[in-house]
């Protein structure tokens, strides 16, 4: 028996046309049912699944036109191979039934050889098809199943990250409380420092990663907005790297403008990316290198692409080291999640990417920006500018309508 | 040839012809062959009694679908006289102009009597 044989339908109201095709069909395994009439073939075919349809053109009552008509309007029947069944004269009906969506046609009386090869036709459509459609179904089952184990992963990373944060928390307060209490000798009060530093770089980590995280699930990133001094921000800062820039042998300058006014902003945010740039720095640039980090005012570009009249005033930051430096094609790769530049450098400890990533969300949500001018071999430095104005869009709208632009310095 | 019976007497083309026959025999089985000739032989009566009708009544849309299945059936059989009179029956029925088709069902009528003798010869052959 042939593999490939179907469940079919004859539609034509010529008895002695659907006994030889009946005959013709069962005689090459298929499994036939023929009726009389269009509205019969209808109503069987929105009860049975056939893999084909021969439809006779010229019937009483419903003609093959209707019935073709019906069966194209249906979302599932539309799929099923319909073969017109035609007088040789009577090509102009085929032309038109195929423009109508019918798969083949055979002309009466029929050779049975071409009968059998638009049957198999068909079927292999048919069978392409379904297996068109089950790819498909298994496509998305697996998409689907990507997702929710994203979801459970993202979930999970969440749930992690958030509990290392406690017991942190309490090791932190232990250190400081030890510190506080003052009664270590130099070398102790040294080991202590170190360990306060690191605990430090690790709650902020954490605090990056759950930040990124909850920007992801579709949230945005919350600020606490103040009138900061950025003077006091950058104290904060060297008092939590310099630990860092020691060990290595780092000099650590900051260099700030004299007419700093105060910036709104969240603080401890921007102690957060700050803290980032500048550890990137400590990390990526060999013993006795210089970093410098910079504050000062500057016309802050438009960000509408209409030109580059000062739009608004900003506070420009810079973190400057003489370290190995960015490959020109990486800079946009780097403040993507997880995209820190592969280490090729020996013995260095890989990070997990997201500092930058937060540095990026933070300016953003600021209505600043962030980016990054380095030279291999040379050394690298990020900037980043946080507007002066406030950052709801009115408000910013409301200053570029009425104030003049400030030719930048 | 003659034991099939299609071949006729008179010099006048066979009512059946022999090749289209054989052929319908070697693809479907000669068994199958009485049943698909009681199909015609029942079926057709009545529409050749329609055509008298359609045309004594003027009546083309009763015509032109009985014509039509008839000109199908004697194709299948290779009926070629009585498919043909039948297309042209049919056409007639189509352009509704059955003032004229008298003669021709008159025609159709003989070649249908002519195919269905035929058939039994056949019949009666196969059965021998």
């Amino acid at each position: 028996v042939n593999s490939k044989t179907g469940h079919l339908l004859v539609v034509d109201d010529d008895r002695m046309n659907r006994l030889l095709l009946t005959r013709s069909l069962s005689q090459a395994g298929h499994t036939v049912e023929a009726v009389e009439r269009g509205s019969d073939g209808l109503a069987l075919l929105r009860v049975k699944r056939f893999d084909a349809v021969l439809l006779d053109v010229q019937m009483p009552e419903m003609d093959g036109y209707e019935v073709l008509e019906q069966i194209m309007a249906d979302d599932v029947l539309r799929h099923v191979p319909v073969i017109m069944v035609s007088g040789f004269d009577e090509m102009a009906s085929v032309v038109t039934c195929i423009e109508m969506g019918a798969a083949d046609y055979l002309s009466k009386p029929f050779d049975p050889a071409l009968l059998h090869a638009r049957i198999n036709n068909s079927l292999e459509k048919v069978r392409l098809r379904q297996e068109e459609v089950s790819l498909r179904e298994q496509l998305e089952e697996k998409y689907a199943q990507l997702k929710e184990s994203e979801r459970l992963r993202q979930s999970l990373l969440h749930m992690i990250v958030h509990d290392l944060r406690i017991p942190l928390t309490s090791l932190l307060t232990g250190l400081y409380s030890v510190e506080l209490l003052g009664e270590t000798n130099e070398l102790q009060a040294e080991v202590l420092r170190g360990a306060v530093a690191g605990g430090e770089t690790l709650l902020s980590m954490i605090n990056d990663l759950l930040d990124i995280n909850k920007l992801e699930e579709g949230g945005s990133l919350k600020l606490e907005q103040a009138e900061v001094d950025v003077r006091c921000v950058l104290d904060a800062v060297q008092r939590q790297v310099s630990p860092l820039a020691r060990e290595k042998d780092l000099t650590l300058s900051i260099d700030l403008a004299p007419d700093l006014p105060a910036l709104p902003a969240d603080e401890e945010k921007l102690r957060r990316m700050l803290v980032n740039l500048v550890g990137n720095a400590i990390k990526f640039t060999p013993p006795g290198g210089v970093i410098r980090v910079s504050a000062r005012r500057e016309g802050l570009p438009a960000l509408n692409g209409n030109g580059h009249a000062a739009a608004a005033n900003a506070l420009l930051f810079a973190v400057e080291d003489n370290g190995e430096g960015i490959p020109r094609d990486a800079f946009g790769k780097i403040f993507e999640k997880f995209g820190q530049v592969e280490s090729r450098a020996a013995g260095r400890t890989m990070s997990t990417g997201l500092g930058l990533t937060f540095c990026k969300m933070v300016a953003e949500a600021h209505g600043g920006r962030i980016w990054v001018a380095s030279e291999v071999g040379k050394g690298s430095t990020f900037s980043f500018t946080l507007p002066l104005a406030a950052r709801e869009p009115e408000v910013l709208y409301a200053a570029r309508a009425t104030r003049a632009p400030r030719p930048s310095s | 040839v003659e034991s099939n019976g299609a071949a006729v007497a008179n010099g006048r083309e066979p009512a059946l012809d022999p090749a289209a026959m054989e052929r319908l025999r070697e693809t479907m089985g000669a068994e199958f062959l009485p049943e698909l000739f009681d199909a015609f032989v029942s079926d057709s009566e009545s529409l050749v009694a329609d055509l008298r009708q359609a045309v004594a009544a003027r009546n083309a849309k009763l015509l032109r679908p009985a014509a039509h299945t008839l000109k199908s059936q004697s194709g299948t059989l290779g009926a070629k006289a009585f498919a043909g009179i039948c297309s042209d029956l049919e056409e007639i029925g189509k352009r509704g102009a059955l003032e004229c088709a008298n003669e021709l069902v008159h025609r159709a009528a003989g070649e249908h009597q002519r195919v269905k003798e035929a058939l039994t010869l056949i019949r009666e052959g196969d059965a021998l």
